[in-house]
């Protein structure tokens, strides 16, 4: 029978450039089915590295982006009515640990604490999975690995996670990539020419430095993708910058004005 | 575009500049890649080009005469030469070697040069030096200014021919060095430029130090360049550009003198002593009852002549704040489509529908609903003497700005569940820390609250951590759970009875963890753009918040607020 995950395996390489050591620190990671904790702005990459390194180890990756409305009921799952009454439904963190998939909770402190704390049994030695409503004990299976993202800069109502959910993960940290490496990844990624992709990665580094100066965030790299390719199917740089930068990233007219001048500075 | 430079001409006092400094702040940071401070220089008539700082870009309203273009495309291109001499000149080489002449041809070929290295960077930025260099002077003018106008633009321009033999090898030879040596090294232009003036020299070309003004309105006076001697016969020969610092500091208006102070007011209205701890660094240990905080009410006679000043009210527009929501386990909304629980009520009445052979009502579930307000957040006002300084965008003092935005912010959530109150602190040695209650919880905004809150003065230094404890114990006192501290200030802690710089920011420090640890949460804003040495240390690294200028405090204070109220 097949697996209930097999529509979660990824089939095809997706494209990953790493930046440094964080590939081999994964799969050290992943042998000892150590929880890890991804940390970085929007748009370095933390989703595409889960992706890729859950089709290196050919492991099922199930993801679930975190929201304040989540509760604890839509991880593991609840009682449903059907024809014959009550019945059961896994959640997608129950069907990780039953199955052996790698669960991946992207921006996890925007799930509510009482919520995240159901992560807790897994990530210790215990690595189980007590479904309280339903009466059940679920041991993880051998493959079974949690990972969660969240960017600590994010200068929203987001809080803190608790310490004691905090410290039952080891933590890879994630940044925007050096300079070559960007460029690389945004040329490669958009289908864009090298020449094009640092134009467009120094126009993000300008808006980077007005982070916490009017900016939450600078440009990431996967904006940086979106503009190019939008140049690579016809607009003007100024044009896909306007779109892709200087709309997405503020609605302040002045700061509109200045990520415009960077792009002018950058394309003319 | 066109239309900012006719209004200006039209009407000198239509404020160009102020409406184009905030996106040239952003500008200026984002292409300098760390904080670059944009503003007006206040030079007066003669600071004919702009002037250039370590952490400043001066701008000279008077090079708007000059330019042909819209102000806000001139300042670009000043912003954008300004970073160019930041990130590649060496700045304040010894000016004394050089004969006036000389060093204003130096300082053009490292204008140049410069300009070509950001060019590379930011290939766009070449359009903008050269749409504002100076227009090409007369046939038969051989002046000093006219050949110089005439290099830069036969240096910048390659389309741009000239029959004069020396720019024709002023170009070459700058070309020929940009491809033998590099555009880094800087030694090998200024020798080019030390030809070039030799023979200016040879051609009896006259250069008068004392009008000189740089030929394109963009380009800055380069002081940034030179260190000048200070005595005077160094004074006498050198250039126009040098005198344009002392000249700027003359001119930057006295600090704010109302006139409310020069009307004796009745005296402050103690309503109590508190003593405080203050940790100290370096012995690791608490000093107990170490600073004595007195709450006060301001002196109301010289409130009555402030509030009549139209600067209190209506500058800002008003703020409106964001509805913050909570989710709450005291809520549960029943016979939801979806939710965490099934409604066991709803579920019953399912299965007997079915039985019945009706069709089931399918909104079964329960969920958490959402719980609004009640946060209590206290702006703690710095009324230290700096707060005083007049802006020099805006001619209104940081001290008049936060009243506005507190005032406005206590405005905004009168309408909401949320209480804010707003105290004010300065400090004069450890055995006078003043707290001025301005505005209790929840008060209205009468005549009476206007008055204390435009009466206050500002003075002495800012013993930040006593004054923190103080707010910290007040907001204990209140109900509930979300209780938050929004700092304002304009410089690091200080006091005139402290010498060590770090002791006062560690013991903030330390005040600042106090209230974390108590469930207060904090955020500071600091409208200094030399804050992050001190505020990050302080505050953390995310609890606070920079602004550049003073003229964007209300929008950033209502932001800091709906952080801290989200809890």
């Amino acid at each position: 029978m097949q697996s209930p995950l097999h529509d979660h395996l990824i089939q095809s390489e997706p494209f990953y450039q790493p930046s440094g050591q964080e590939v081999e620190c994964y799969e050290r990671a992943y042998r000892h089915r150590m929880p890890l904790m991804l940390k970085g702005p929007t748009g370095c990459g933390k989703t595409r590295f889960v992706e890729y390194m859950a089709w290196k180890l050919q492991r099922p990756l199930v993801t679930l982006a975190c929201n304040e409305d989540m509760t604890a009921s839509d991880l593991v799952g609840r009682y449903l009515l059907d024809a014959q009454g009550t019945a059961w439904h896994d959640g997608p963190l129950t069907l990780a640990v039953r199955y052996g998939g790698i669960c991946y909770l992207d921006e996890v402190v925007e799930a509510r604490q009482d919520t995240t704390v159901v992560i807790h049994p897994l990530t210790d030695a215990r690595r189980i999975l007590p479904l309280d409503k339903k009466g059940e004990v679920i041991h993880a299976h051998p493959d079974f690995q949690l990972v969660v993202s969240y960017n600590p800069g994010y200068q929203s109502s987001a809080k803190d996670m608790k310490a004691s959910t905090r410290q039952r993960f080891a933590a890879l940290e994630f940044d925007y990539p050096d300079t070559d490496t960007e460029v690389a990844i945004v040329a490669q990624e958009a289908g864009i020419d090298a020449v094009l992709a640092r134009q467009l990665v120094t126009v993000a580094q300008c808006t980077r430095a007005l982070k916490q100066r009017g900016l939450d965030e600078g440009a990431s790299t996967r904006v940086l993708v979106y503009a190019g390719i939008l140049v690579r199917d016809g607009l003007t740089p100024a044009q896909s910058c306007e779109m892709t930068l200087v709309r997405a990233l503020t609605d302040d007219p002045d700061m509109a004005k200045a990520i415009r001048d960077f792009v002018q500075a950058q394309f003319g | 575009m066109k239309d900012d430079l006719s209004a200006h001409l039209v009407n000198p006092d239509a404020d160009v500049i102020d409406g184009l400094l905030p996106s040239l702040n952003w500008l200026s940071s984002g292409l300098f890649g760390k904080p670059l401070v944009v503003a007006e220089s206040t030079g007066g008539p003669r600071a004919r080009r702009t002037i250039i700082t370590r952490e400043q870009v001066l701008l000279s309203r008077q090079a708007l005469e000059d330019a042909v273009a819209p102000a806000s495309a001139l300042y670009r291109a000043t912003v954008a030469h300004a970073v160019a001499h930041l990130l590649y000149s060496s700045l304040k080489q010894p000016a004394r070697v050089l004969k006036p002449m000389s060093q204003a041809v130096v300082s053009a070929i490292e204008d140049a040069r410069v300009e070509r290295l950001l060019a590379r960077r930011y290939p766009g930025v070449s359009d903008w030096f050269l749409e504002h260099l100076a227009p090409v002077p007369e046939a038969g003018n051989f002046s000093f200014e006219a050949l110089m106008a005439r290099m830069d633009r036969a240096i910048a321009d390659p389309g741009y021919t000239d029959d004069n033999h020396w720019v024709n090898k002023a170009r070459r030879l700058f070309e020929e060095t940009q491809c033998h040596r590099g555009l880094g090294d800087a030694p090998a232009f200024r020798a080019v430029a030390s030809i070039l003036a030799n023979d200016l020299g040879q051609m009896r070309v006259r250069f008068d130090p004392q009008h000189h003004v740089v030929p394109a309105p963009y380009r800055d006076d380069h002081s940034i360049l030179w260190q000048h001697d200070e005595d005077a016969q160094d004074e006498q020969q050198s250039i126009a550009a040098p005198r344009s610092a002392p000249m700027r500091a003359a001119a930057v208006p006295p600090p704010s003198v109302d006139s409310a102070q020069e009307v004796r007011p009745q005296a402050e209205v103690e309503l109590s002593r508190t003593l405080h701890a203050e940790w100290h660094h370096r012995l690791g240990l608490w000093r107990r009852d170490w600073c004595t905080v007195v709450e006060k009410l301001p002196a109301l006679a010289a409130a009555k002549l402030k509030h009549t000043n139209p600067l209190l009210h209506h500058t800002f527009s008003p703020v409106s704040l964001h509805r913050v929501r909570r989710l709450s386990r005291r809520q549960r909304l029943r016979r939801q489509w979806e939710g965490e629980d099934i409604d066991l009520n709803a579920a019953i009445e399912v299965l007997m529908d079915r039985r019945l052979d009706l069709q089931p009502e399918p909104r079964l579930f329960m969920r958490p609903g959402r719980e609004t307000g009640a946060s209590r957040i206290l702006v703690l006002l710095d009324l230290s003497e700096s707060t005083n300084d007049l802006s020099v965008a805006h001619g209104v003092s940081l001290l008049d700005i936060e009243k506005q935005a507190a005032f406005l912010l206590a405005e905004a959530t009168l309408h909401t569940h949320d209480c804010v109150a707003v105290h004010g602190f300065n400090s004069n040695t450890r055995a006078e820390v003043s707290y001025y209650r301005l505005l209790e919880w929840g008060e209205p905004l009468d005549d009476s609250a206007r008055d204390r809150l435009a009466s206050v003065p500002a003075r002495h230094s800012t013993r930040l951590g006593a004054a923190l404890r103080q707010a910290t114990s007040h907001l204990m006192a209140q109900p509930g759970r979300h209780r938050g501290l929004l700092v304002v200030t304009d410089g690091a802690p200080s006091d005139v009875d402290v010498f060590d710089p770090d002791y006062l920011v560690e013991d903030a420090r330390m005040a600042v963890q106090q209230a974390n640890r108590a469930g207060i949460r904090t955020f500071c804003l600091a409208v200094d753009p030399a804050a992050d040495r001190y505020v990050r240390r302080i505050f953390g690294w995310r609890d606070h918040g920079i602004a550049a200028d003073a003229s964007h405090l209300p929008v950033q204070l209502q932001r800091a607020f709906v952080r801290l109220a989200a809890g």
